[in-house]
């Protein structure tokens, strides 16, 4: 029986219609109860004075009767005999029904009934007797009958009302013992009906409260999902309804949606990583191609302006002019160095070879206002290093460092071991710069690659940039600055693997 | 809130089954008090007897009426109560005493004064075949006419003894009489009876001094006012005896009221528990008990059996003396 009890509680259809069937029930007991109750006490208040209304009517029966016989006594009319019988009996019909001995059981009343319908019987016999006596003429006897007749009526109407009072009293006194009552059953049916009210709401309440409250829930947690909210916790419903069901399926589906979001994170993570190494290539490239393209520019025409060069040289030859003819070579080497194509590697002999003849040209051009000197540690000279890296920093030294300066400078590249690597440093005593100047540069290569006719064009950031793809190291590049004392600009090339220990 | 819902839900279905339990107990009281009606099952072949009291304050009569109905049970017999106050009494009484007749019932117990009208509807009622017992009438000689009650001869004499040892060590005991005085005309049977009785015992050696002999001749007329009377007019009166309740406790009141309490006694009529009080302080000295409740249960009985076994038409009940000795059995 409990488990059919509550396989039947499981569906929300069922627990719906026992509640609605309940609350009605109640409600409708409580109504057909007060309503019945009502109407059988208003009957019997009605049933109070129906008794009163009875023998008001026999009184009056009794009375036509009499004054019947009395037209028929005076007159001696037959019609008035007639009416007097037909009175008569029916009003003996009544009188009988009215005083019933069957039951035998007797009160005050009853027996008071008893004496009318006994009276009633020796007013019929007498008023009888009289009508006979006129019909004989006999004036003695029917007066002395109707004399009888008068009294019996007397005594009939002093029982009536000794009867009607003695209904009356105890209709009072009922009446008084019921009003109480009444008034009691007033109040309770009002204290019946309000409880049955309230009984009703709390039974609704809690109905549409179980059964709205995994509803909100399901929409609380839908609500989180919208806003992408996956983490929220599970919607637990303790019944066995269709919402339990819609609950755990809701939970599943939550948990399928945000395991197919997580994949497809890590799927776009992964894309992400491809994508960040795709730029990075790119960004290679691009500086390769950047330098290169500057490279290009300076190459108008380089073999026209080698052999010009050369040309040049063995002109100066000729006219003995041997510091034109080294000129004019170092131009020419230098040329020739920069025309090459930036994506490939050199030995660090090669760029000091380079800034050598880079720095005799400056040396021709501003005679001792720029002074160069050197450290190099020649071991060095065959480690491989992308082309073009010191150039631009003796480019930098001269033309921003001492370049801004009237009274000249000197510049100091050295080559030599560090602690981390192989250091190539270059150093002016120039103008020198603050920090937030120098972390400048390093970030952006745009302030670097100003375009200017007394550059190469390659900035310090191009050098930085592919010093760390070269050498897949970030850690490729020191600058010491200090305003009005002059820079050092140190490249850290990492030791080959040969020469690590 | 799960707790206070609780409480509320508790609270609810008490309310709805104490209100629907208080409801139905309503309505069936509601139901119980219209049919409440003094009705006894009589049975088939039932007598109908009729109770006609006069006088029915009186403490005896009441104590009659008891008897009747008690004894109506007893012999499954239906008994109509009609009781007369003063105004017209006697009207009445008649009128009643003619309804039963035409009523046809089998008998009728009266106590109604002896007025022509009222001993013509007697011997009416008793010529049309009704027996009936009567409570003032000590002597009949009509057939079917019975007297149930007190032998007021040997009352009277009760009361010489009574008023003699209420005396004390007098020689003569100066007695007052208040009579009950039903009959306006003059002094009723009862009276009449109880004063042989009383004149009777004198003779017989009791040194009492009737000194009066008051009744009431009017309705109005109470027996503080004749007892006021005799203390003024016999300031030496040592005794006075009352013939029925009322006037013994209007008497001792009196008494009390003009500070005559120990100078004069009463000797009363129909012990109430009311009269222990004036007992304990000396006011009233003894009561004759007439008991009404056996007169009552006795005039049922005859009734009952007048066709067959009863054989004469006087019935007398013992009266009781109550004295201070034996008040408090009595309560």
């Amino acid at each position: 029986m409990r488990k059919i009890g509550k396989k039947l509680f499981k569906s929300i259809k069922t627990r719906v219609i026992v509640f609605f069937l309940l609350t009605t029930v109640l409600t409708s007991a409580t109504s057909i109860l007060i309503l019945g109750l009502s109407s059988n006490t208003i009957e019997k208040m009605d049933d109070m004075f129906a008794a009163n209304v009875e023998l008001e009517e026999f009184l009056n029966d009794m009375r036509k009767v009499n004054t019947q016989l009395t037209d028929y006594l005076v007159t001696d009319d037959s019609d008035s005999l007639l009416n007097y019988y037909m009175y008569r009996d029916a009003f003996t019909e009544k009188a009988n029904k009215l005083f019933d001995e069957s039951h035998g059981i007797y009160n005050q009343d009853d027996l008071i009934y008893k004496d009318i319908a006994y009276m009633v019987k020796s007013f019929v016999e007498e008023s009888d007797k009289a009508a006979e006596a006129k019909g004989k003429n006999d004036a003695d006897e029917y007066i002395a009958r109707y004399a009888e007749v008068n009294k019996i009526t007397g005594y009939i109407q002093t029982w009536t009302d000794k009867l009607n009072l003695s209904i009356l009293d105890v209709n009072t006194a009922q009446y008084l013992s019921m009003s109480e009552d009444l008034k009691n059953l007033r109040t309770a049916n009002l204290v019946l009906l309000l409880s049955v009210i309230g009984l009703n709401v709390m039974v609704i309440s809690y109905l549409a409260y179980n059964m709205t409250k995994p509803i909100i829930k399901l929409a609380h947690s839908a609500e989180e999902m919208s806003k992408g909210n996956f983490d929220a916790d599970d919607v637990v419903v303790h019944s066995e309804d269709e919402l339990s069901v819609m609950a755990n399926a809701f939970n599943t589906m939550k948990h399928s949606i945000r395991k197919y979001i997580d994949e497809l994170h890590n799927k776009a993570d992964t894309e992400s990583m491809l994508l960040e190494q795709q730029i990075e290539n790119l960004k290679i490239q691009s500086l390769l191609a950047d330098a290169e393209m500057k490279a290009l520019q300076m190459q108008i025409n380089p073999h026209f302006l080698f052999n010009t060069l050369n040309a040049g040289v063995q002109l100066a030859t000729l006219e003995g002019a041997e510091r034109t003819s080294n000129f004019l070579h170092d131009i020419a080497k230098i040329f020739r160095y920069n025309v090459k194509s930036l994506n490939r590697k050199v030995k660090i002999k090669d760029e000091i070879d380079t800034v050598r003849a880079y720095s005799n040209l400056f040396q021709v051009r501003f005679g001792d206002i720029i002074r160069f000197d050197y450290n190099i540690d020649c071991s060095l000279f065959d480690i491989d290093v992308p082309p073009l890296i010191i150039q631009p920093l003796v480019e930098n030294a001269v033309i921003h460092g001492i370049g801004e300066k009237e009274s000249g400078g000197e510049v100091y590249i050295s080559l030599e071991r560090g602690e981390k690597g192989v250091y190539i440093s270059v150093q002016d005593n120039g103008v020198g710069m603050s920090e937030d100047t120098v972390q400048k540069i390093l970030r952006c290569h745009e302030f670097e690659s100003e375009k200017s006719g007394h550059t190469t064009g390659i900035g310090l950031y191009n050098v930085v940039q592919r010093l760390r793809l070269f050498f897949d190291c970030e850690d490729v590049i020191a600058v010491e600055s200090e305003p009005g004392k002059g820079t050092k600009v140190t490249l850290i090339i990492p030791f080959p693997k040969d020469m690590a220990n | 809130m799960k707790w206070l819902y609780k409480i509320v839900l508790i609270l609810l279905i008490f309310a709805v089954v104490s209100s629907a339990g208080f409801i139905l107990y309503l309505f069936d009281k509601i139901n119980s008090a219209y049919g409440d009606k003094a009705a006894y099952d009589l049975g088939r072949g039932f007598k109908h007897f009729s109770l006609i009291l006069n006088s029915g304050d009186e403490k005896y009569w009441q104590d009659f009426k008891e008897g009747v109905i008690e004894a109506g049970k007893a012999y499954n017999t239906a008994i109509e109560v009609h009781l007369i106050s003063e105004p017209e009494s006697n009207a009445k009484t008649v009128e009643y005493i003619n309804i039963a007749n035409k009523s046809k019932l089998d008998g009728i117990i009266v106590n109604g004064e002896n007025t022509p009208e009222y001993l013509e509807a007697i011997l009416e009622a008793a010529k049309g075949g009704i027996n009936i017992v009567v409570g003032h009438v000590e002597s009949v000689d009509i057939s079917g006419l019975y007297y149930v009650g007190t032998n007021y001869y040997a009352y009277g004499q009760q009361a010489a003894k009574l008023i003699a040892q209420a005396g004390g060590n007098k020689k003569q005991v100066n007695a007052a009489v208040i009579l009950s005085g039903q009959q306006s005309g003059g002094m009723d049977a009862q009276s009449n009876n109880m004063l042989s009785g009383l004149k009777k015992e004198i003779e017989g050696g009791k040194q009492i001094n009737v000194l009066c002999t008051p009744s009431r001749t009017n309705v109005l007329l109470g027996a503080e006012d004749l007892t006021k009377s005799i203390l003024y007019d016999y300031p030496d009166v040592d005794v006075i005896f009352c013939m029925n309740d009322k006037d013994t406790m209007a008497a001792a009141k009196e008494i009390v009221r003009r500070a005559r309490v120990g100078e004069v006694v009463i000797v009363g009529t129909d012990y109430t528990e009311e009269m222990k009080y004036y007992m304990d302080i000396g006011v009233i000295y003894g009561v004759i008990d007439r008991n009404g409740h056996s007169a009552g249960w006795k005039s049922v009985q005859v009734l009952s059996n007048a066709e067959s076994t009863f054989q004469t038409d006087c019935v007398y009940i013992d009266s009781e003396i109550v004295t201070t000795i034996n008040a408090d059995e009595q309560i």
